[in-house]
């Protein structure tokens, strides 16, 4: 079979819209996309505050040097529990069909905004810290075969190694990777993010984007981060062992 | 842009509904359900519209259109079948025959390998772009297009069509 004769075949049989698009059906129809944001029920209230409970990251460890390098795996000054900046979640629940929605949850909206702070905050400081040459590993985990990037940022210039080779990389620089965040905190149904606390740089992110689907939840996990350049780029260390999940 | 349609909303969507209701129409099969896909995907962007750069916003809400629609299709079975022309002909011999039988064709594949087909080979995407809207890799695409066609051309009335040369 010819891909052309298909094109052709496509284009030939498909019909003029006997419809048209009605920019008043698709405002209508806005804030009911926006609802999904905004209104809770308070069984999922409760199970958002379960996954707070639980949110610690983890990140794998690396060189544990802590003699002035800009590696990820320095250990932890004496004294601290953790080193990554509390994670924060944000969980926006759908609403079931048929139900009547109750009043805006105030503990989700302000968890919502929390996380958008957190993210603005988080950048504000990866931007204060002006590194633009740098090294970095992150994992992707999804229902997806795994995928590991490594990317040296430097200027304009961006060298991706993927594992296995030739793959898309989903980010290419830490700044991407803050787009991708805000982006799913306007879409997704829980987006629980982690950063750095002195670097501000990503840590991990964990998105579901649709809450009632399966298998759409995937994550990205910064292995490790290597500033190449003297901004003074210097991380909070390896971040502690995963908290057991609260009961 | 203009001061009545501040954000070119109205003009883009004059401009490409006829294009987005087409698409539509390949991947749903009835124009009730492509109309409802095209305004929820445009309802969706609605709230960033300003923030997407003007070039961008075709291949953005193709994307949004894409998401809905393999999501709604992984989420639930839909039961009810409408059709316009019962695609029940054997024999090809006009375009509303020749319409029933692509349609009841790309009705037979999958959510994933149709949303390709029409993106590759109607919309005329290259295989990098049909990945991005689709939120998978390029070698994705070239598997699933590679299934999609094999599936097609196994399809009774519609394989003979897709020879080089049919009329």
């Amino acid at each position: 079979m010819s891909e052309e004769r298909l094109r052709e075949l496509l284009r030939s049989t498909t019909p003029e819209p006997p419809v048209s698009v009605s920019l008043d059906a698709v405002r209508a129809r806005v804030p009911a996309a926006k609802a999904r944001r905004r209104w809770v029920l308070p069984t999922m209230a409760a199970a958002a505050v379960a996954v707070v409970a639980t949110g610690v990251f983890a990140i794998a460890g690396t060189s544990g040097s802590d003699s002035g390098g800009n590696d990820l795996g320095a250990p932890p000054p004496p004294g601290r529990t953790g080193n990554a900046a509390p994670s924060s979640t944000s969980t926006r629940p759908t609403p079931s069909t048929g139900q009547t929605l109750p009043a805006a949850n105030p503990t989700v909206l302000a968890r919502q905004a929390a996380a958008e702070r957190d993210l603005a905050a988080a950048r504000a400081r990866w931007a204060r810290l002006g590194t633009t040459s740098y090294t970095w590993t992150y994992e992707q985990s999804c229902y997806c075969p795994p995928l590991t990037v490594h990317a040296v940022v430097g200027g304009h210039i961006t060298q991706i190694t993927t594992e296995p080779a030739k793959q898309k990389a989903p980010f290419t620089t830490m700044d991407s990777l803050f787009d991708w965040i805000g982006e799913q905190l306007q879409t997704a149904d829980s987006v629980k993010a982690a950063y750095d606390e002195k670097t501000g740089a990503v840590r991990s992110v964990q998105v579901d984007k649709q809450k009632n689907a399966a298998d759409d939840e995937i994550g990205y996990k910064v292995l490790d981060m290597t500033a190449a350049d003297r901004s003074g780029y210097r991380d909070s260390g390896p971040p502690p062992p995963a908290s057991a999940p609260a009961s | 842009m203009t001061a009545d349609d501040p954000d070119g909303l109205s003009e883009f969507v004059t401009t490409q509904q006829r294009g987005l209701l087409r698409s539509a129409w390949l991947l749903t099969g009835n124009w009730a359900s492509a109309e409802d896909l095209v305004q929820n995907a445009l309802a969706r962007v609605w709230p960033r519209w300003s923030a997407i750069a003007p070039p961008a916003r075709l291949s953005y809400v193709r994307r949004t259109m894409m998401s809905l629609f393999l999501n709604e299709k992984r989420r639930r079975w839909s039961g009810e079948v409408p059709f316009e022309v019962v695609p029940d002909s054997a024999v090809v011999a006009d375009p509303a025959d020749l319409r029933a039988s692509v349609r009841s064709a790309l009705d037979a594949l999958p959510p994933r390998q149709r949303a390709v087909v029409v993106l590759r080979y109607f919309v005329d995407l290259t295989e990098a772009d049909t990945a991005a809207a689709l939120d998978c890799s390029v070698g994705t695409v070239k598997s699933t297009a590679s299934a999609a066609l094999a599936r097609l051309r196994t399809m009774p009335g519609l394989a003979e069509l897709l020879v080089e040369g049919a009329a």
